[in-house]
């Protein structure tokens, strides 16, 4: 029998995508959103996506999640297609928006992904009570998320997202909303989740610096049709300062300008 | 109590208060005869009086609205689930629905009674089918609410249709079922009445009848006070479900 979601130990899962396109069919014809992008996460990799809007990095989280069938090229997620890894439970995904069920408490919110999966009650228990602990909402376990901010919502969601030890972790721009104070704390604490749980995370981003930062690697996507420009790696060690990250930072600036060009 | 809850309670009796002494005044100082308009006092006197009789026909009334709200809403609420999940079965079906709602209600009640007999069934089904539109209205746009993330998230954790339904689709429903069931309790009420005044079993709607018949104003009176009371703690009933069941929900912050 297949080990439980909610007991598998995570390990981060390599990831491959070559010669990747999706095409919409769109009343006003076809739209690239996606064209030949090819790239690889090694196991327990975080790999940042960087671009401006249009350049097709929700689709690329969407394609990766199973979420979305690839119009050409292929893809492997644990060396099985994105679908079957989906079906496994072995992608965590965070959004944009927190997507937090507001008839729920935080706890019952982080419960959703055990309840779906059909984890054993006490099993569930404990696990809740460990993403509680590991994302620091210990404190806020019976609160509905109107009563929270926009971080602590965040937080909740991410703790969500790890709720079944994933391998693989998708992001899409899950600090995108918040102040930049709250911003960096929260990526701190992404990069100290992310550590824990050895999880190979993909993060959308149009931050640079937010990038740079957080990621052992930069993927740097330029619109219209979307495409991979360039990956550059972050050979910084961590916890990173400010002032190693400027020089990487602006190779980051370049690659997106020679791609809009 | 806060002042805005206790204003709420006090201005409206004391509008109350105002027109029902005016009232009296009126039928007192004109002599205006009983069988033409009855005064307040008269009324009262009547329905404490017959008390024994008015509470047992206004129950009566009440379980047919009650049991058409519970038997449209629940039909509705069906049929929402297939039609907010299949287009086809939405373009098929709200047309009927459509239908159901603009045919008048008193042309459709003698037939039921026809085909179901002086029974409280009847009742029932027209306070049912006056509820159902208003319900069915609300509930195919509430299951179609839920944020588009969330169904994205219960997708990536492979949720099956069941549980997506379950877990999302019917809370999401949930405002939106409360809106439409607001607008059906009057309307069920109405269509309880209606029933009984063509043939379907006792309530206060025949209550009214005989009363008419007998040009006995203060009974009649009575009887349309009971179904203003009835339909007030209904509403109330369903007021105060919303509050305890949408604490989450941004129309119920701040109150």
């Amino acid at each position: 029998m297949a080990l439980l979601a909610s007991q598998r130990a995570s390990i981060g899962c390599p990831l491959d995508v070559r010669g990747l396109g999706v095409v919409y069919e769109t009343r006003d014809g076809p739209l690239v959103a996606l064209q030949d992008a090819t790239f690889s996460a090694a196991p327990g990799e975080f790999v940042a996506i960087l671009g401006p809007s249009g350049c097709g990095k929700s689709t690329l989280l969407r394609v990766l999640g199973g979420l979305l069938p690839p119009t050409a090229g292929a893809v492997t997620v644990a060396g099985d297609s994105p679908g079957e890894a989906r079906r496994r439970r072995e992608i965590g995904f965070a959004f944009q928006s927190p997507a937090l069920l507001p008839w729920r408490s935080v706890a019952a919110n982080i419960a959703l992904p055990l309840e779906v999966s059909g984890a054993p009650p006490d099993q569930a228990r404990e696990r809740i009570a460990e993403l509680l602990a590991l994302a620091g909402l210990g404190d806020y376990a019976r609160l509905y998320p109107h009563q929270l901010s926009g971080g602590m919502q965040q937080r909740a969601a991410l703790a969500r997202a790890l709720a079944l030890r994933p391998p693989l972790l998708l992001l899409d721009e899950p600090l995108g909303p918040l102040d930049e104070l709250t911003r960096e704390a929260l990526g701190l604490e992404l990069v100290r989740l992310w550590q824990a749980s050895g999880a190979t995370v993909l993060l959308v981003t149009h931050s640079v610096q937010e990038a740079v930062a957080l990621a052992d690697r930069v993927l740097v996507l330029a619109p219209r049709p979307g495409r991979v420009v360039a990956s550059l790696p972050v050979a910084l060690p961590r916890p990173r300062t400010v002032e190693g990250a400027a020089s990487i930072a602006a190779r980051v600036r370049a690659a997106l300008q020679a791609g809009a060009a | 109590m806060r002042r805005s809850q206790l204003l709420a309670v006090v201005a409206p009796a004391a509008i109350a208060g105002v027109i029902l002494v005016g009232w009296e005044a009126w039928v007192r100082g004109a002599s205006v005869p009983a069988y033409i308009v009855p005064a307040p006092s008269a009324i009262a006197s009547r329905l404490f009086a017959d008390w024994d009789y008015f509470l047992p026909e206004g129950l009566r009334t009440l379980g047919g609205a009650l049991g058409g709200l519970a038997l449209g809403s629940a039909t509705a609420l069906l049929f929402a689930a297939a039609m907010s999940r299949w287009r086809v079965v939405e373009a098929g079906l709200m047309p009927w629905a459509v239908a159901s709602k603009v045919t008048p209600i008193i042309a459709v009640a003698p037939l039921f009674v026809i085909w179901f007999g002086f029974t409280p069934l009847p009742k029932v089904l027209v306070a049912a089918l006056v509820a159902f539109f208003p319900v069915l209205v609300g509930a195919v746009t509430g299951l179609r609410s839920g944020e588009p993330a969330a169904h994205e998230l219960l997708r990536s954790l492979a949720a099956s249709e069941l549980q997506i339904f379950l877990k999302l689709r019917l809370p999401s429903a949930l405002p939106f079922l409360f809106a439409g069931v607001k607008v059906a309790v009057p309307l069920c009420i109405v269509g309880s009445v209606v029933a009984e005044w063509v043939g379907a079993g006792r309530g206060l709607g025949q209550a009214i009848l005989v009363a008419n018949n007998s040009l006995d104003m203060p009974a009649l009176f009575a009887a349309v006070v009971v179904l203003a009371l009835l339909g007030l703690g209904l509403m109330g009933l369903v007021y105060w479900l919303e509050r305890r069941l949408l604490f989450w929900h941004p129309s119920s912050f701040g109150g």
